[in-house]
Parts: structure tokens; sequence; C-alpha cells
């Protein structure tokens, strides 16, 4: 299974990772989108943007054409990136959905959140996946694409199962090329 | 009279379609929850059950599940009432419960009643 074909036919996508493989994969993942992705919005809910954008860069990902949303306004997390945003908290999905909106009027490519595990630590599992499920529909009738990340732990338990109901395709990561 | 079993886990979305069906000639009965749901079911057979998908604790899609799975309550009618857009995969998913129907909300008040009555 290619990623970047599956992003192309699949509108959104939930895309399920083992706990081990999580940094590595997130790592590859950036690898191959940020070469073929012409605007990617990076939501990261729990690593520190300033952290994340080091690592990228560390690992020859250009981050020209990314803009961050990181999730912690209230330690007071300076910008990586003239584009880079910050909500207060993993719990404020107001001001998320606010962001994602904006990046998606501004014609993003793809919207990355990484990741609706950190997501469900913070908030609900109801909460976040009606979330989830507003997120996917501010992208619909528009070009961008969305990559919602998941631990294979946290999507085989619960309400999470129901992402399947609304999300175009569920990939297991060790599936991909 | 016939009698339409609505879960909900919204209050306001409880009444206001309690109070259509009301005016449309049937009892209703309500349930805020799935396994609220699920305990009614098992000890009264309703005419239709109007099953809202996502709800805490247990969504209404895993109650149907449930409901397919029991020899008591298997042939249950149920049709789903829910906000949700669903994908492709979810319309496949939710076909294979054998709903009657798939309503989304806001319901419409003038439609809804015609659409239960040829439901029930």
């Amino acid at each position: 299974m290619n990623l970047v074909k599956e992003v192309e036919e699949n509108q959104n996508i939930v895309l399920v990772l083992n706990e081990s493989e999580y940094k590595g994969s997130i790592i590859k993942l950036n690898q191959k989108l940020s070469k073929v992705v012409g605007s990617i919005c990076y939501v990261s809910i729990t690593t520190q943007v300033k952290s994340l954008a080091e690592t990228f860069t560390n690992e020859g990902i250009s981050i020209e054409n990314y803009k961050f949303v990181g999730c912690s306004k209230k330690h007071g997390e300076e910008p990586v990136t003239a584009d880079s945003r910050f909500i207060a908290a993993p719990t404020a999905l107001t001001e998320l959905a606010i962001e994602v909106s904006k990046a998606i009027k501004d014609e993003t490519e793809l919207l990355f959140l990484d990741s609706v595990s950190s997501l469900a630590v913070h908030n609900d599992e109801f909460k976040t996946i009606k979330f989830l499920h507003h997120l996917i529909t501010l992208t619909k009738g528009t070009n961008t694409r969305g990559l919602y990340i998941i631990l294979k732990s946290d999507f085989e338990k619960g309400l999470m199962k129901e992402l399947a109901l609304f999300a175009d395709k569920i990939i297991e990561y060790a599936s991909l090329e | 009279m016939k009698k339409v079993l609505i879960v909900d886990d919204e209050q306001d979305i409880l009444s206001s379609i309690k109070k259509i069906l009301e005016t449309e000639g049937f009892e209703a009965a309500t349930a805020n929850s799935a396994k609220k749901a699920l305990e009614m079911i098992e000890k009264e057979k309703f005419d239709l059950v109007l099953m809202d998908i996502f709800m805490p604790k247990m969504s209404g899609r895993e109650a149907v599940e449930r409901i397919r799975a029991n020899p008591k309550t298997k042939d249950q009618k149920v049709a789903f009432l829910t906000v949700a857009e669903l994908s492709e995969t979810g319309e496949k998913i939710i076909k294979k419960l054998k709903p009657v129907d798939y309503i989304q909300k806001p319901v419409l008040v003038k439609e809804f009643g015609k659409r239960i009555k040829n439901l029930v």
C-alpha cells in the first residue's frame, strides 16, 4: 500500500500505529509527505513544536511547507516558523477547530493530526470522537486531506473504533510500503 | 398504538422527537444511553427503535451489534438517527447491522412522522 496514493484517493485517513514504532513512523511519514505535499498543517497535541521542528530538520525533512499548530500556548512556547500557531491547551478544542478551519481556508493540502491518542488523554473519548468528526466535516467539499494518527492500542478499545464510520479509510502503518 | 423507543444522549433531542412522535399518534419511550436502551429492549419489543450512533460509553452501533447478537432481540427493528455523515466505509459497516433506515439530524418535522409511519 502506497501512502501518497492512499492520501490522493481517500480524503480522510486514520493511520494506526503500534506504540513501539510511533516515533520512527512519524519521521518516515513526514519524510515521504514533505517531498510531495505542497502545504502541511501539522497539529502536535503533545510534542513541543520546537522539538518537533528540530527533529524534522535533523532527519532531513524540510519544514518550509509546514504550518505547525502546537498546544502549549500556556507554557509560552515560541513559534518556530512565521506560520506557527499555538492554542492554550490540548483541551482547547474550539480554539483548535478554529486553527484547523483557518488552515483549510488557506487551502492547506494536508492536515496531519498527531495524534488522536494524545487528544484522548486530555479529553474524554466521546469528546475526542465528536471533535474528530467535526474536523473531518470541515474538510468536506475542500481540497484539504486529513491524516489522523492513532495508536493501535487506543483504536481497538472503547469508542475509538467508531472512527471507522466517518473516516474514508483506516490504514495500519505496517501495511504501507 | 405503535410504540417507538428513542435512544439519544441529548435530552433536548429525546424531548423533541418524543413530542413529534406523540403528535403523530405513536407511543414514545426514551433512553438516554445505549446501555439503558439494551435493558429496555431486553424486556419489551418495540415497533421501532430510533438509535443515535454517537453516544458516550457505548455507541449506537455497538448497541445494535449486541441487539443483533441476542437471539431474543435480533429481529428488533432499528433505524439509526444521527448528525454524523458516514463515509462509504461507515455506510458498509452500518448496513451490516440491517437498519430499516438511516435518518440524519436535524429532522424535518413535516417529513419525520411520515417516514416513521412507513417504517413501523
